[in-house]
């Protein structure tokens, strides 16, 4: 019985072949838009630390870049109890996000920029520079994957190297890697440098790193500091919001991938429906020669399955080879797609299922009716 | 003297077409005997397809009883039914229905497929059925590279394989050309004289007709006439 499943799938190659390709647009369609929020969300999730307070101008907390914090918070944030300290430095982290275009050999980029200050190693620990140094006056520091959301090669950002900001060359001394987080594709550069080059007399936040203090200790500062006009969130809730203005997106691309999925889906449906009805007679044969409904429909079934399933793998060794060279860029988030396990086993799943699904209403047509009523027909 | 292999008694089929009652078969009494060579003729809706299909297993009479072998079918469920005809019975159909994508091989194995045998015993029987249906040395060709003639030998060899007491053929000669139909008719023949199979054939050819021991005329659902054919 295995031979007449696996020769009906041989005897009409391009019927096969339109199945798998139905089947696999279907797979490919779902993975991307599964890959696509899955990458975003843990972009962002990852993102975020429990134990940072980020202080953000008061009405700006929506935006990082947007945010404007007068420089005599730092101080004052210095001074809030239960702050984690190393070598009697306080964890804080005055910054500057700001986007804006590079030049590299020529070439112009647009960039994310965060103008730092060595005491952001003691903020953020997950941070780890992999080759030369933290940045002085007039140097920069490249997160490991700053070629990608850049759309260099990595060669063309090697320590040594020369980036223009704001018509001043400056100097990649440095890489540094932190998994799993988007300060991996950033550039950093000396805060003293980004505030003169900038002329700005305001910095966009101050990230905290908490010890004994509660996130309502800073809270409580920043509510009773009114006069520096500042707000508290803690890491954790800016990426959620952040995660949640992206929603919409993430909305948009599950029903974009699931209406074209829908009509690849549909187009299979009609062409297995084809397909089994133009075996009607053939499968009455079969039952008038003494095969029981359920074993004819269980081949319908192998055949339907054995698609679904090269289908299936060959889209996930697509999605395996090619996903992680999607780089996307997307305001202030960057992420390359990738593929998790549980992609790869509700993949799975969901073509063991489809095969099925696809087989009940043409194996309900030709294996239902009257024998007598089929072979005569 | 042979027994009975199937007797119909007073069995009726009745069909809803819309609101209209259509009765192609009524209460209608046969006996057929093992080893007979039967052939059924009448004009088109005279119910000889439904009285075949009945025979068959593949159809049940609205009305009556219908035993084969003294046992009662007629109120079997699809499943059994199913279940008794891979035993019990073989089609031949007019336009021999072989599974394009499979040899002639293989299409001969397929019932023997719905019995539990070791594939050594099926080989043997496949082989058998092929010899005596004369077309052993088609074996490995498939549907589209053989006559019809030849195809309707593979349908014989595929009826033939499980052994079955009862054959039933729709117009198995309905689209062959004279001499094809004069060796398939032959064949079938002998299946009766040799092997002691029942053969029932619907036919249109009182010449096809005339290889059966009997021929029962049908006409709107009634046996108007039945008889033994003196000469073949």
């Amino acid at each position: 019985m295995f031979t007449y499943t696996l020769m009906n799938l041989v005897k009409s190659p391009l019927r096969s072949l339109q199945l798998f390709a139905s089947c696999f647009l279907v797979f490919m369609l779902i993975l991307l838009a599964s890959s696509f929020q899955e990458s975003m969300s843990s972009s962002l999730k990852f993102n975020s630390d429990d134990k940072n307070v980020i202080l953000l101008g008061a009405g700006s907390e929506e935006s990082l870049e947007r945010s404007e914090v007068h420089q005599s918070a730092i101080a004052a944030a210095r001074t809030i109890p239960g702050i984690k300290k190393s070598f009697d430095q306080s964890a804080v982290s005055p910054e500057i996000h700001y986007n804006t275009v590079l030049q590299f050999n020529g070439v112009e980029k647009e960039a994310l920029i965060r103008g730092v200050q060595k005491n952001a190693l003691n903020v953020y620990p997950a941070l780890e520079i992999q080759e030369g140094h933290f940045p002085n006056s007039g140097q920069v520091m490249l997160g490991r994957f700053a070629w990608k959301r850049l759309g260099l090669e990595p060669s063309e950002l090697s320590i040594g190297k020369s980036i223009i900001f704001e018509k001043q060359e400056f100097t990649i001394v440095g890489t540094f890697a932190a998994p799993g987080t988007l300060m991996e594709s950033e550039i950093w550069i000396n805060l003293n440098d980004m505030i003169s080059l900038t002329q700005r007399d305001s910095i966009s936040s101050i990230t905290l790193r908490l010890d004994q203090a509660e996130f309502d200790d800073v809270d409580l500062f920043a509510k009773q500091r009114l006069d520096l006009q500042v707000a508290a969130i803690s890491e954790q809730a800016y990426y959620a919001k952040v995660s949640s203005f992206y929603e919409p997106i993430q909305f948009m691309a599950w029903l974009t991938a699931l209406l074209i999925a829908s009509g690849a889906l549909f187009g299979g449906l009609n062409t297995f429906y084809a397909a089994v009805e133009s075996r009607k007679k053939e499968l009455a044969t079969l039952q008038a020669i003494g095969f029981q409904r359920s074993k004819l429909f269980l081949s319908l079934y192998g055949e339907s399955l054995l698609i679904h399933l090269a289908a299936y793998l060959f889209a996930i060794a697509s999605a395996i080879y090619f996903f992680p060279m999607v780089n996307i860029n997307f305001g202030s988030t960057f992420f390359s797609l990738g593929i998790t396990h549980i992609q790869i086993f509700f993949g799975l799943a969901l073509a063991i299922v489809l095969a099925f699904v696809v087989i009940i209403l043409p194996g309900w047509h030709c294996l239902h009716p009257p024998l007598n009523n089929t072979l005569n027909d | 003297m042979n027994k009975t292999l199937i007797s119909c008694q007073g069995i009726s089929k009745v069909y809803l077409k819309g609101k209209q009652e259509i009765i192609p078969l009524n209460e209608l009494d046969l006996e057929i005997i093992q080893g007979e060579f039967l052939a059924l003729m009448g004009p088109s809706g005279s119910g000889k397809t439904t009285l075949l299909n009945i025979l068959a297993g593949i159809d049940s009479p609205s009305k009556g009883k219908l035993y084969f072998n003294d046992q009662d079918i007629s109120q079997l469920k699809r499943r059994q039914l199913t279940s008794f005809r891979a035993k019990n019975m073989a089609y031949i159909f007019q336009l021999y229905h072989l599974i394009p994508v499979l040899t002639a091989y293989e299409n001969v194995e397929l019932p023997l497929l719905t019995h539990r045998m070791s594939s050594k015993e099926r080989h043997k029987r496949v082989c058998k059925a092929l010899e005596l249906a004369k077309i052993a040395d088609r074996a490995d060709h498939y549907p589209k590279q053989l006559s019809g003639g030849q195809e309707q030998r593979v349908a014989i060899a595929r009826a033939l394989v499980t052994d079955p007491p009862l054959i039933v053929a729709d117009e198995p000669t309905g689209d062959l050309d004279q001499e094809s139909a004069q060796a398939i008719l032959t064949l079938l023949k002998s299946l009766c004289t040799d092997l002691n199979k029942t053969v029932v054939m619907v036919t249109h050819d009182p010449k096809a007709a005339a290889y059966a021991d009997r021929t029962l005329f049908l006409e709107k659902g009634v046996l108007i006439t039945g008889d033994y054919n003196v000469v073949h």
